[in-house]
Protein backbone atom coordinates (compact mmCIF):
# COMPACT_ATOMS: atom_id res chain seq x y z
CA UNK A 1 0.00 0.00 0.00
CA UNK A 2 1.08 3.42 -0.88
CA UNK A 3 2.51 5.22 2.52
CA UNK A 4 1.07 8.21 1.09
CA UNK A 5 -2.88 6.82 0.73
CA UNK A 6 -3.39 6.28 4.43
CA UNK A 7 -2.59 7.72 7.72
CA UNK A 8 0.60 7.65 9.66
CA UNK A 9 0.98 8.38 13.62
CA UNK A 10 4.44 9.34 14.93
CA UNK A 11 4.01 9.03 18.37
CA UNK A 12 7.43 10.63 20.61
CA UNK A 13 6.11 9.46 23.86
CA UNK A 14 8.97 10.68 26.09
CA UNK A 15 11.09 13.38 24.40
CA UNK A 16 14.84 13.03 24.83
CA UNK A 17 17.39 15.73 24.88
CA UNK A 18 15.01 18.30 26.49
CA UNK A 19 14.32 19.71 30.22
CA UNK A 20 11.35 17.69 31.55
CA UNK A 21 8.58 15.68 30.47
CA UNK A 22 6.80 15.93 27.05
CA UNK A 23 5.81 14.27 24.18
CA UNK A 24 5.08 15.05 20.40
CA UNK A 25 2.30 13.81 18.66
CA UNK A 26 1.87 14.42 14.50
CA UNK A 27 -1.02 13.22 12.20
CA UNK A 28 -0.46 12.72 8.73
CA UNK A 29 -3.05 12.13 6.51
CA UNK A 30 -3.29 11.63 2.77
CA UNK A 31 0.17 12.02 3.21
CA UNK A 32 -0.66 15.78 4.66
CA UNK A 33 0.56 16.64 7.91
CA UNK A 34 -2.78 16.90 9.50
CA UNK A 35 -2.03 18.05 13.11
CA UNK A 36 0.89 18.72 15.24
CA UNK A 37 0.95 18.77 19.47
CA UNK A 38 3.57 19.67 21.47
CA UNK A 39 2.33 18.47 24.60
CA UNK A 40 3.49 18.83 27.98
CA UNK A 41 2.56 15.91 30.60
CA UNK A 42 4.69 17.30 33.48
CA UNK A 43 1.90 17.94 35.71
CA UNK A 44 1.11 21.82 36.66
CA UNK A 45 3.35 22.24 39.30
CA UNK A 46 1.54 25.47 40.80
CA UNK A 47 4.42 28.02 42.12
CA UNK A 48 1.75 31.19 41.56
CA UNK A 49 -0.52 29.34 44.09
CA UNK A 50 1.64 28.57 46.78
CA UNK A 51 3.63 31.78 46.32
CA UNK A 52 0.13 33.28 47.94
CA UNK A 53 0.43 34.20 51.58
CA UNK A 54 4.24 34.09 51.85
CA UNK A 55 6.58 37.05 52.49
CA UNK A 56 8.18 38.78 49.87
CA UNK A 57 11.70 37.87 50.98
CA UNK A 58 10.87 34.20 50.12
CA UNK A 59 10.02 34.70 46.49
CA UNK A 60 13.58 34.32 45.15
CA UNK A 61 14.54 31.20 46.75
CA UNK A 62 10.81 29.37 45.98
CA UNK A 63 10.69 30.72 42.45
CA UNK A 64 14.66 29.58 41.92
CA UNK A 65 13.21 25.93 42.53
CA UNK A 66 11.09 26.26 39.32
CA UNK A 67 14.64 25.27 37.24
CA UNK A 68 17.63 23.38 37.91
CA UNK A 69 19.06 24.70 34.86
CA UNK A 70 17.72 28.63 35.14
CA UNK A 71 17.28 29.47 38.84
CA UNK A 72 19.57 32.92 38.58
CA UNK A 73 16.42 33.91 35.79
CA UNK A 74 13.61 33.21 38.20
CA UNK A 75 15.40 34.72 41.13
CA UNK A 76 16.24 37.72 38.90
CA UNK A 77 12.62 38.44 37.34
CA UNK A 78 11.60 37.99 41.15
CA UNK A 79 13.56 40.15 42.87
CA UNK A 80 12.83 43.20 40.32
CA UNK A 81 9.33 42.20 40.20
CA UNK A 82 9.32 43.22 44.01
CA UNK A 83 11.41 46.02 43.59
CA UNK A 84 9.50 47.68 41.02
CA UNK A 85 6.33 47.35 43.42
CA UNK A 86 8.15 49.60 46.16
CA UNK A 87 10.17 51.83 43.41
CA UNK A 88 13.47 50.64 44.10
CA UNK A 89 16.06 50.54 41.69
CA UNK A 90 19.26 48.32 42.31
CA UNK A 91 22.32 50.48 41.04
CA UNK A 92 26.08 50.31 41.02
CA UNK A 93 28.24 46.84 41.74
CA UNK A 94 24.95 45.30 43.48
CA UNK A 95 23.35 45.90 39.49
CA UNK A 96 26.95 44.49 37.92
CA UNK A 97 26.77 41.55 40.28
CA UNK A 98 23.43 40.56 39.00
CA UNK A 99 24.64 40.60 35.16
CA UNK A 100 27.60 38.94 36.36
CA UNK A 101 25.48 35.99 38.03
CA UNK A 102 23.34 35.59 35.00
CA UNK A 103 26.50 35.92 32.76
CA UNK A 104 27.43 32.67 34.74
CA UNK A 105 23.62 30.70 34.01
CA UNK A 106 23.74 31.83 30.35
CA UNK A 107 27.31 29.99 29.67
CA UNK A 108 26.16 27.25 32.07
CA UNK A 109 22.84 26.63 30.14
CA UNK A 110 23.53 27.62 26.59
CA UNK A 111 26.82 25.02 27.11
CA UNK A 112 24.88 22.53 27.85
CA UNK A 113 22.49 22.81 25.42
CA UNK A 114 25.28 23.30 22.38
CA UNK A 115 26.99 20.33 23.28
CA UNK A 116 25.09 17.89 25.30
CA UNK A 117 21.79 18.47 23.67
CA UNK A 118 21.79 20.21 20.29
CA UNK A 119 25.42 19.11 18.71
CA UNK A 120 24.47 15.15 18.46
CA UNK A 121 21.44 16.29 16.01
CA UNK A 122 23.56 17.97 13.66
CA UNK A 123 26.35 15.19 14.07
CA UNK A 124 23.84 12.34 13.55
CA UNK A 125 24.59 10.77 17.34
CA UNK A 126 21.65 9.44 19.15
CA UNK A 127 23.27 10.84 22.30
CA UNK A 128 26.23 13.22 23.57
CA UNK A 129 27.71 10.13 25.23
CA UNK A 130 27.84 7.95 21.60
CA UNK A 131 29.37 11.73 20.29
CA UNK A 132 32.20 11.70 22.97
CA UNK A 133 33.90 8.51 21.40
CA UNK A 134 34.37 10.63 18.30
CA UNK A 135 34.26 13.95 19.64
CA UNK A 136 35.80 13.63 23.30
CA UNK A 137 37.69 17.00 22.91
CA UNK A 138 34.47 18.69 21.95
CA UNK A 139 32.12 17.25 25.03
CA UNK A 140 35.48 17.56 27.46
CA UNK A 141 35.15 21.60 26.29
CA UNK A 142 31.33 21.93 26.26
CA UNK A 143 31.82 20.57 30.14
CA UNK A 144 34.44 22.31 30.80
CA UNK A 145 32.40 25.62 29.79
CA UNK A 146 29.60 24.32 31.49
CA UNK A 147 31.65 24.44 34.97
CA UNK A 148 33.24 27.98 34.21
CA UNK A 149 29.32 29.31 34.15
CA UNK A 150 28.91 26.73 37.19
CA UNK A 151 31.38 28.52 38.64
CA UNK A 152 30.28 32.10 38.25
CA UNK A 153 26.96 31.26 39.71
CA UNK A 154 28.31 29.40 42.99
CA UNK A 155 30.87 32.50 43.71
CA UNK A 156 28.10 34.97 42.96
CA UNK A 157 24.99 32.98 43.98
CA UNK A 158 26.64 31.06 46.77
CA UNK A 159 25.94 27.88 45.27
CA UNK A 160 25.21 26.49 41.53
CA UNK A 161 21.87 24.75 41.90
CA UNK A 162 19.10 27.01 43.58
CA UNK A 163 21.56 29.69 44.72
CA UNK A 164 20.81 31.26 48.22
CA UNK A 165 22.83 34.59 48.06
CA UNK A 166 20.83 36.15 45.94
CA UNK A 167 17.72 38.29 47.98
CA UNK A 168 15.65 41.56 47.49
CA UNK A 169 17.29 44.71 47.41
CA UNK A 170 20.95 42.60 46.03
CA UNK A 171 22.92 40.01 47.92
CA UNK A 172 22.98 38.11 51.30
CA UNK A 173 26.54 38.97 51.06
CA UNK A 174 28.98 40.71 48.38
CA UNK A 175 32.08 39.17 47.20
CA UNK A 176 35.20 40.66 47.29
CA UNK A 177 37.12 41.58 44.09
CA UNK A 178 40.09 39.73 44.78
CA UNK A 179 37.15 36.70 44.81
CA UNK A 180 35.84 37.02 41.51
CA UNK A 181 39.38 37.63 39.99
CA UNK A 182 39.97 34.08 41.22
CA UNK A 183 38.02 33.45 38.31
CA UNK A 184 40.09 35.60 35.51
CA UNK A 185 41.97 32.92 34.03
CA UNK A 186 38.82 30.05 33.83
CA UNK A 187 36.83 32.86 31.98
CA UNK A 188 39.82 33.89 29.53
CA UNK A 189 40.01 30.23 28.27
CA UNK A 190 35.74 29.50 28.32
CA UNK A 191 35.82 33.25 26.10
CA UNK A 192 38.80 31.56 23.60
CA UNK A 193 36.72 28.18 23.89
CA UNK A 194 33.76 29.75 23.52
CA UNK A 195 35.36 31.50 19.60
CA UNK A 196 35.71 27.72 19.07
CA UNK A 197 32.67 26.36 19.73
CA UNK A 198 30.95 29.44 17.43
CA UNK A 199 33.35 28.25 14.87
CA UNK A 200 33.04 24.85 15.14
CA UNK A 201 29.29 25.18 15.22
CA UNK A 202 28.82 26.83 12.22
CA UNK A 203 30.28 24.69 9.93
CA UNK A 204 27.34 21.94 10.90
CA UNK A 205 24.83 21.37 7.63
CA UNK A 206 21.97 23.17 8.31
CA UNK A 207 18.17 22.76 7.02
CA UNK A 208 17.58 25.69 4.49
CA UNK A 209 14.51 26.69 6.45
CA UNK A 210 13.72 30.00 7.63
CA UNK A 211 10.64 31.55 8.80
CA UNK A 212 8.85 35.30 9.60
CA UNK A 213 8.52 35.26 12.93
CA UNK A 214 7.85 37.77 15.36
CA UNK A 215 10.76 38.24 17.63
CA UNK A 216 10.46 39.51 21.52
CA UNK A 217 13.17 40.28 23.91
CA UNK A 218 14.08 42.97 26.03
CA UNK A 219 15.84 46.15 24.60
CA UNK A 220 18.28 48.41 26.94
CA UNK A 221 19.53 51.73 25.64
CA UNK A 222 23.13 50.18 25.54
CA UNK A 223 23.05 46.73 26.98
CA UNK A 224 22.83 43.11 25.54
CA UNK A 225 19.82 42.99 27.58
CA UNK A 226 19.36 40.22 30.51
CA UNK A 227 17.88 42.10 33.27
CA UNK A 228 16.51 45.51 31.84
CA UNK A 229 15.20 46.77 29.02
CA UNK A 230 11.77 47.52 27.24
CA UNK A 231 9.72 44.92 25.59
CA UNK A 232 10.50 44.89 21.98
CA UNK A 233 9.48 43.30 18.81
CA UNK A 234 10.40 43.24 15.18
CA UNK A 235 6.98 44.72 14.01
CA UNK A 236 7.29 47.84 16.57
CA UNK A 237 6.32 46.90 19.75
CA UNK A 238 7.79 48.71 22.08
CA UNK A 239 6.78 48.42 26.45
CA UNK A 240 7.29 47.83 29.41
CA UNK A 241 7.00 44.94 31.54
CA UNK A 242 4.17 46.55 33.48
CA UNK A 243 2.19 46.24 29.93
CA UNK A 244 3.13 42.66 29.72
CA UNK A 245 -0.69 41.59 30.14
CA UNK A 246 -1.93 44.24 27.53
CA UNK A 247 -0.30 43.07 25.06
CA UNK A 248 0.47 39.16 25.79
CA UNK A 249 -2.58 36.45 27.22
CA UNK A 250 -2.22 32.70 28.76
CA UNK A 251 -4.66 30.53 26.91
CA UNK A 252 -5.40 26.80 27.99
CA UNK A 253 -4.57 23.99 25.05
CA UNK A 254 -6.19 20.49 25.83
CA UNK A 255 -3.02 18.76 25.09
CA UNK A 256 -0.65 19.99 27.14
CA UNK A 257 -0.20 20.91 31.00
CA UNK A 258 1.65 23.43 30.01
CA UNK A 259 -0.32 27.38 28.62
CA UNK A 260 0.28 28.99 25.29
CA UNK A 261 1.57 32.51 26.43
CA UNK A 262 0.19 34.22 22.38
CA UNK A 263 -0.11 37.64 21.63
CA UNK A 264 -3.15 39.53 22.31
CA UNK A 265 -4.63 41.06 19.76
CA UNK A 266 -4.33 38.13 17.74
CA UNK A 267 -3.76 35.02 19.15
CA UNK A 268 -0.65 34.42 16.97
CA UNK A 269 2.43 32.49 18.05
CA UNK A 270 5.92 34.89 19.07
CA UNK A 271 9.60 33.88 19.52
CA UNK A 272 11.87 34.55 22.27
CA UNK A 273 15.14 33.53 23.14
CA UNK A 274 18.87 33.62 21.98
CA UNK A 275 17.70 34.38 18.22
CA UNK A 276 15.09 37.32 19.22
CA UNK A 277 17.17 38.54 21.52
CA UNK A 278 20.14 38.74 18.66
CA UNK A 279 17.72 39.73 15.94
CA UNK A 280 16.62 42.91 18.02
CA UNK A 281 19.83 43.53 19.43
CA UNK A 282 22.56 43.21 17.04
CA UNK A 283 23.90 46.47 17.63
CA UNK A 284 24.18 45.69 21.26
CA UNK A 285 27.29 43.54 20.81
CA UNK A 286 30.64 44.70 21.33
CA UNK A 287 32.21 45.10 17.79
CA UNK A 288 34.36 42.22 17.57
CA UNK A 289 31.64 39.81 18.42
CA UNK A 290 29.66 40.97 15.94
CA UNK A 291 32.37 40.20 13.20
CA UNK A 292 32.83 36.87 14.71
CA UNK A 293 28.54 36.25 14.18
CA UNK A 294 29.27 37.38 10.51
CA UNK A 295 32.22 35.71 10.25
CA UNK A 296 30.14 31.90 11.20
CA UNK A 297 27.60 33.43 8.31
CA UNK A 298 25.03 34.75 10.56
CA UNK A 299 23.06 37.81 8.99
CA UNK A 300 21.96 40.95 11.27
CA UNK A 301 19.04 38.81 11.47
CA UNK A 302 18.98 35.19 11.59
CA UNK A 303 15.36 33.39 11.13
CA UNK A 304 16.47 29.81 10.54
CA UNK A 305 15.79 28.20 13.85
CA UNK A 306 18.12 25.57 13.29
CA UNK A 307 21.14 28.18 13.49
CA UNK A 308 19.71 28.67 16.72
CA UNK A 309 23.20 26.94 17.77
CA UNK A 310 25.62 29.80 16.53
CA UNK A 311 23.72 32.28 18.16
CA UNK A 312 23.77 30.56 21.52
CA UNK A 313 27.41 30.03 21.07
CA UNK A 314 28.00 33.71 20.31
CA UNK A 315 25.92 34.70 23.28
CA UNK A 316 28.30 32.68 25.27
CA UNK A 317 31.42 34.20 23.74
CA UNK A 318 29.50 37.26 24.97
CA UNK A 319 28.95 36.54 28.51
CA UNK A 320 32.55 35.78 28.90
CA UNK A 321 33.51 38.95 27.47
CA UNK A 322 30.95 40.41 29.66
CA UNK A 323 31.71 38.64 32.70
CA UNK A 324 35.32 39.37 32.52
CA UNK A 325 34.34 43.31 32.05
CA UNK A 326 32.52 43.50 35.17
CA UNK A 327 35.20 41.76 37.17
CA UNK A 328 37.24 44.07 35.80
CA UNK A 329 35.48 47.69 36.59
CA UNK A 330 34.01 45.40 40.00
CA UNK A 331 34.44 47.75 43.16
CA UNK A 332 32.72 45.42 46.25
CA UNK A 333 29.91 47.63 47.25
CA UNK A 334 29.73 49.18 50.91
CA UNK A 335 26.24 47.48 51.67
CA UNK A 336 25.48 43.99 50.12
CA UNK A 337 21.85 45.04 50.16
CA UNK A 338 19.71 47.63 50.35
CA UNK A 339 16.53 47.34 52.96
CA UNK A 340 13.15 47.41 51.53
CA UNK A 341 10.16 48.93 53.18
CA UNK A 342 7.19 46.91 52.43
CA UNK A 343 3.82 48.58 51.39
CA UNK A 344 1.06 47.42 49.15
CA UNK A 345 1.82 47.18 46.04
CA UNK A 346 2.18 45.85 42.36
CA UNK A 347 5.39 44.67 41.13
CA UNK A 348 6.37 43.86 37.34
CA UNK A 349 9.48 42.65 35.63
CA UNK A 350 11.29 41.29 32.40
CA UNK A 351 14.53 39.71 32.25
CA UNK A 352 16.03 37.49 29.62
CA UNK A 353 16.31 33.83 30.67
CA UNK A 354 18.60 31.62 28.55
CA UNK A 355 15.38 30.58 26.77
CA UNK A 356 14.14 33.89 26.52
CA UNK A 357 12.29 36.64 28.17
CA UNK A 358 10.56 35.82 31.63
CA UNK A 359 7.53 37.05 32.81
CA UNK A 360 7.03 37.54 36.77
CA UNK A 361 4.16 39.79 38.61
CA UNK A 362 3.84 40.19 42.31
CA UNK A 363 0.90 42.25 44.78
CA UNK A 364 2.32 42.64 47.85
CA UNK A 365 0.08 43.80 50.77
CA UNK A 366 1.12 46.07 53.66
CA UNK A 367 2.55 43.38 55.78
CA UNK A 368 5.10 42.64 52.66
CA UNK A 369 2.72 39.44 51.83
CA UNK A 370 2.53 37.98 48.29
CA UNK A 371 -1.48 38.51 47.31
CA UNK A 372 -1.16 37.34 43.98
CA UNK A 373 1.42 36.60 41.56
CA UNK A 374 1.67 35.80 37.87
CA UNK A 375 5.12 33.61 36.14
CA UNK A 376 5.73 33.04 32.20
CA UNK A 377 8.53 31.46 31.39
CA UNK A 378 10.07 31.14 28.19
CA UNK A 379 9.18 28.07 27.01
CA UNK A 380 4.87 28.59 27.42
CA UNK A 381 5.82 31.68 25.06
CA UNK A 382 7.70 29.39 22.70
CA UNK A 383 5.29 26.46 22.53
CA UNK A 384 3.11 27.36 19.92
CA UNK A 385 5.60 28.58 17.86
CA UNK A 386 7.76 25.32 18.32
CA UNK A 387 4.07 23.43 16.89
CA UNK A 388 3.82 26.59 13.90
CA UNK A 389 7.57 25.41 13.15
CA UNK A 390 6.80 21.76 12.83
CA UNK A 391 4.09 22.47 10.56
CA UNK A 392 5.89 24.46 8.00
CA UNK A 393 9.00 21.84 8.65
CA UNK A 394 7.55 18.20 8.52
CA UNK A 395 6.06 18.61 5.51
CA UNK A 396 8.95 18.77 3.87
CA UNK A 397 9.97 15.55 4.99
CA UNK A 398 6.88 13.15 4.93
CA UNK A 399 8.21 10.90 2.25
CA UNK A 400 10.83 9.52 5.25
CA UNK A 401 10.67 6.89 7.63
CA UNK A 402 9.26 7.73 10.83
CA UNK A 403 12.42 7.48 12.44
CA UNK A 404 13.98 9.79 10.17
CA UNK A 405 10.72 11.87 10.67
CA UNK A 406 11.02 11.33 13.98
CA UNK A 407 14.96 12.69 14.17
CA UNK A 408 14.09 16.09 12.22
CA UNK A 409 11.18 16.85 14.19
CA UNK A 410 13.08 16.44 17.44
CA UNK A 411 15.78 18.25 16.32
CA UNK A 412 13.31 21.03 15.31
CA UNK A 413 11.77 20.95 18.43
CA UNK A 414 15.37 21.01 20.41
CA UNK A 415 16.23 24.75 18.21
CA UNK A 416 14.56 26.29 21.53
CA UNK A 417 16.11 24.58 23.89
CA UNK A 418 12.69 24.16 25.58
CA UNK A 419 12.54 23.59 29.69
CA UNK A 420 9.26 21.51 30.41
CA UNK A 421 9.89 21.43 34.19
CA UNK A 422 9.46 25.50 33.71
CA UNK A 423 6.79 25.62 31.19
CA UNK A 424 4.80 23.44 33.69
CA UNK A 425 6.20 25.24 36.11
CA UNK A 426 6.16 21.57 31.63
CA UNK A 427 8.31 16.63 26.26
CA UNK A 428 7.27 12.64 24.77
CA UNK A 429 6.70 12.23 20.23
CA UNK A 430 3.70 10.92 18.30
CA UNK A 431 3.46 10.26 14.75
CA UNK A 432 -0.15 9.58 13.83
CA UNK A 433 -0.28 8.46 10.46
CA UNK A 434 -3.52 7.07 9.21
CA UNK B 1 43.64 17.79 51.74
CA UNK B 2 40.93 15.39 49.43
CA UNK B 3 39.55 12.48 51.11
CA UNK B 4 39.86 9.59 49.86
CA UNK B 5 36.63 8.42 49.76
CA UNK B 6 33.96 10.57 48.51
CA UNK B 7 30.40 9.76 48.80
CA UNK B 8 27.66 11.44 47.07
CA UNK B 9 24.03 11.51 47.92
CA UNK B 10 21.93 12.20 44.88
CA UNK B 11 18.42 13.61 44.72
CA UNK B 12 15.97 15.97 45.49
CA UNK B 13 15.09 16.32 49.24
CA UNK B 14 11.82 18.33 48.59
CA UNK B 15 10.46 15.02 46.04
CA UNK B 16 9.68 12.29 48.66
CA UNK B 17 11.75 9.27 48.55
CA UNK B 18 13.97 11.05 45.33
CA UNK B 19 15.50 12.49 48.37
CA UNK B 20 17.19 9.38 49.93
CA UNK B 21 20.73 9.53 48.98
CA UNK B 22 20.46 13.00 50.32
CA UNK B 23 19.16 12.07 53.75
CA UNK B 24 21.63 8.78 53.65
CA UNK B 25 24.72 11.04 53.48
CA UNK B 26 23.43 12.90 56.20
CA UNK B 27 23.60 9.95 58.19
CA UNK B 28 27.13 8.58 57.30
CA UNK B 29 28.64 11.74 57.79
CA UNK B 30 27.83 11.74 61.59
CA UNK B 31 29.25 8.04 61.25
CA UNK B 32 32.02 7.58 58.84
CA UNK B 33 35.11 7.34 60.57
CA UNK B 34 37.67 6.84 57.75
CA UNK B 35 39.21 9.68 55.45
CA UNK B 36 35.75 10.52 53.59
CA UNK B 37 33.95 13.52 52.25
CA UNK B 38 30.28 13.42 52.00
CA UNK B 39 28.12 15.79 49.41
CA UNK B 40 24.93 16.09 48.09
CA UNK B 41 24.11 16.61 44.56
CA UNK B 42 21.60 16.99 42.11
CA UNK B 43 23.25 14.46 39.67
CA UNK B 44 24.36 17.09 36.92
CA UNK B 45 26.78 15.25 34.70
CA UNK B 46 29.16 17.89 34.00
CA UNK B 47 29.67 18.92 38.01
CA UNK B 48 29.49 15.09 38.77
CA UNK B 49 32.13 14.27 36.70
CA UNK B 50 34.23 17.02 37.76
CA UNK B 51 33.78 16.24 41.32
CA UNK B 52 35.51 13.10 40.81
CA UNK B 53 37.97 13.75 39.22
CA UNK B 54 41.62 12.59 40.75
CA UNK B 55 39.32 10.35 43.19
CA UNK B 56 40.53 7.18 43.45
CA UNK B 57 36.87 5.85 45.39
CA UNK B 58 33.71 7.03 44.70
CA UNK B 59 29.97 6.01 45.96
CA UNK B 60 26.80 7.27 44.54
CA UNK B 61 24.05 6.63 46.72
CA UNK B 62 20.84 7.56 44.77
CA UNK B 63 16.58 6.40 44.75
CA UNK B 64 15.72 3.88 42.12
CA UNK B 65 12.46 3.25 40.14
CA UNK B 66 12.81 0.15 38.51
CA UNK B 67 10.11 -1.85 38.97
CA UNK B 68 11.78 -4.11 41.87
CA UNK B 69 10.06 -4.08 45.44
CA UNK B 70 9.79 -1.35 47.39
CA UNK B 71 13.00 -1.19 49.36
CA UNK B 72 14.75 -3.11 47.47
CA UNK B 73 18.77 -2.36 47.78
CA UNK B 74 20.81 -1.81 44.50
CA UNK B 75 24.07 -2.29 44.33
CA UNK B 76 26.29 -1.95 41.04
CA UNK B 77 29.94 -1.79 40.07
CA UNK B 78 29.81 0.81 37.69
CA UNK B 79 33.78 0.09 36.06
CA UNK B 80 32.30 -3.43 35.54
CA UNK B 81 28.58 -2.44 34.24
CA UNK B 82 26.56 0.69 33.45
CA UNK B 83 22.97 1.53 35.44
CA UNK B 84 20.46 -0.68 34.27
CA UNK B 85 18.16 1.17 31.63
CA UNK B 86 15.42 -0.17 34.33
CA UNK B 87 16.35 2.01 36.67
CA UNK B 88 14.18 5.00 36.37
CA UNK B 89 15.90 7.75 37.33
CA UNK B 90 14.03 11.11 38.28
CA UNK B 91 15.72 14.23 37.64
CA UNK B 92 14.39 17.64 36.47
CA UNK B 93 17.47 17.45 33.90
CA UNK B 94 17.60 16.18 30.84
CA UNK B 95 20.57 13.76 31.81
CA UNK B 96 21.32 12.57 34.83
CA UNK B 97 23.74 10.01 36.83
CA UNK B 98 23.78 7.59 34.31
CA UNK B 99 24.66 9.53 31.55
CA UNK B 100 27.45 11.53 33.93
CA UNK B 101 28.74 7.69 34.19
CA UNK B 102 28.77 6.66 31.00
CA UNK B 103 30.30 10.51 29.22
CA UNK B 104 33.01 9.64 31.92
CA UNK B 105 33.70 6.16 31.05
CA UNK B 106 33.77 7.38 27.17
CA UNK B 107 36.13 10.36 28.02
CA UNK B 108 38.20 7.92 30.52
CA UNK B 109 37.69 9.75 33.26
CA UNK B 110 35.85 7.01 35.36
CA UNK B 111 37.52 6.62 38.58
CA UNK B 112 39.46 3.13 39.45
CA UNK B 113 36.74 2.29 42.34
CA UNK B 114 32.87 3.63 41.58
CA UNK B 115 30.21 2.25 43.11
CA UNK B 116 26.46 2.85 42.94
CA UNK B 117 23.86 1.61 45.48
CA UNK B 118 20.74 2.21 45.63
CA UNK B 119 16.99 2.33 47.16
CA UNK B 120 14.03 1.28 45.42
CA UNK B 121 11.63 4.23 46.45
CA UNK B 122 8.00 4.84 46.48
CA UNK B 123 7.01 8.17 45.90
CA UNK B 124 8.71 10.80 44.28
CA UNK B 125 5.97 13.31 43.62
CA UNK B 126 6.83 17.00 44.58
CA UNK B 127 6.45 17.95 47.84
CA UNK B 128 5.57 14.18 48.72
CA UNK B 129 6.79 12.62 52.21
CA UNK B 130 9.50 10.06 52.23
CA UNK B 131 7.98 6.72 52.44
CA UNK B 132 7.74 5.04 55.74
CA UNK B 133 8.12 1.67 54.20
CA UNK B 134 11.57 2.52 53.49
CA UNK B 135 12.91 2.90 57.00
CA UNK B 136 14.35 -0.40 57.25
CA UNK B 137 16.24 -0.46 53.74
CA UNK B 138 17.65 3.07 54.48
CA UNK B 139 19.31 1.56 57.76
CA UNK B 140 20.93 -1.48 56.20
CA UNK B 141 22.22 0.64 53.29
CA UNK B 142 23.49 2.54 55.19
CA UNK B 143 25.09 -0.44 57.57
CA UNK B 144 26.68 -1.93 54.23
CA UNK B 145 28.25 1.34 53.16
CA UNK B 146 29.64 1.71 56.45
CA UNK B 147 30.75 -1.38 56.25
CA UNK B 148 32.57 -1.00 52.83
CA UNK B 149 33.98 1.93 53.85
CA UNK B 150 35.56 0.31 56.93
CA UNK B 151 36.17 -2.41 55.58
CA UNK B 152 36.44 -3.07 51.99
CA UNK B 153 37.41 0.40 51.00
CA UNK B 154 40.04 0.70 54.07
CA UNK B 155 41.65 -2.58 53.44
CA UNK B 156 42.76 -1.23 50.01
CA UNK B 157 43.58 1.74 51.49
CA UNK B 158 45.95 0.43 53.65
CA UNK B 159 47.03 -1.87 50.95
Amino acid sequence: MNPENKTRTIKVDYLARVEGEGALYLKIQEGKLEEVQLKIFEPPRFFEGFLRGRHFSEAPDITARICGICPIAYQMSAVHAIENAFNITIGGALRDLRRLVYCGEWISSHALHIFMLHAPDFLGYESAIHMAKDFPEKVEQGLQLKKVGGMLMSLVGGREIHPINIRVGGFYRAPSKQELQTLVPALKQAREDALETVRWVSSFNFPDFEQHYTFISLRHENEYPMNEGRIVSNHGLSISASEFDDYFEEIHVAHTNALHCVLKVDHHPYHVGPMARYALNFDRLPEPIQWEAKQAGLERICRNPFKSIIVRAIEVRYACEEALRIIDTYTAPAVSFVEIEPKPAIGYAVTEAPRGILYHRYQIDGEGDIVDCDIIPPTSQNQKMIEKDLKQFVPRYLKLSDERLQWYAEQAIRNYDPCISCATHFLKLNVDRS
Amino acid sequence: MTAKILIVGIGNRYRGDDGLGCFIVDELKKQATHDVEVIEHNGDPASLIDLWQGRSQVILIDAVSSGAEIGTIHYVDLRQQALPDTFQRYSTHALGVAEAVELARVLGKLPPYIIFWGIEGENFETDAQQSVRLRQAITALQDRVLKAINTEIGESQRA
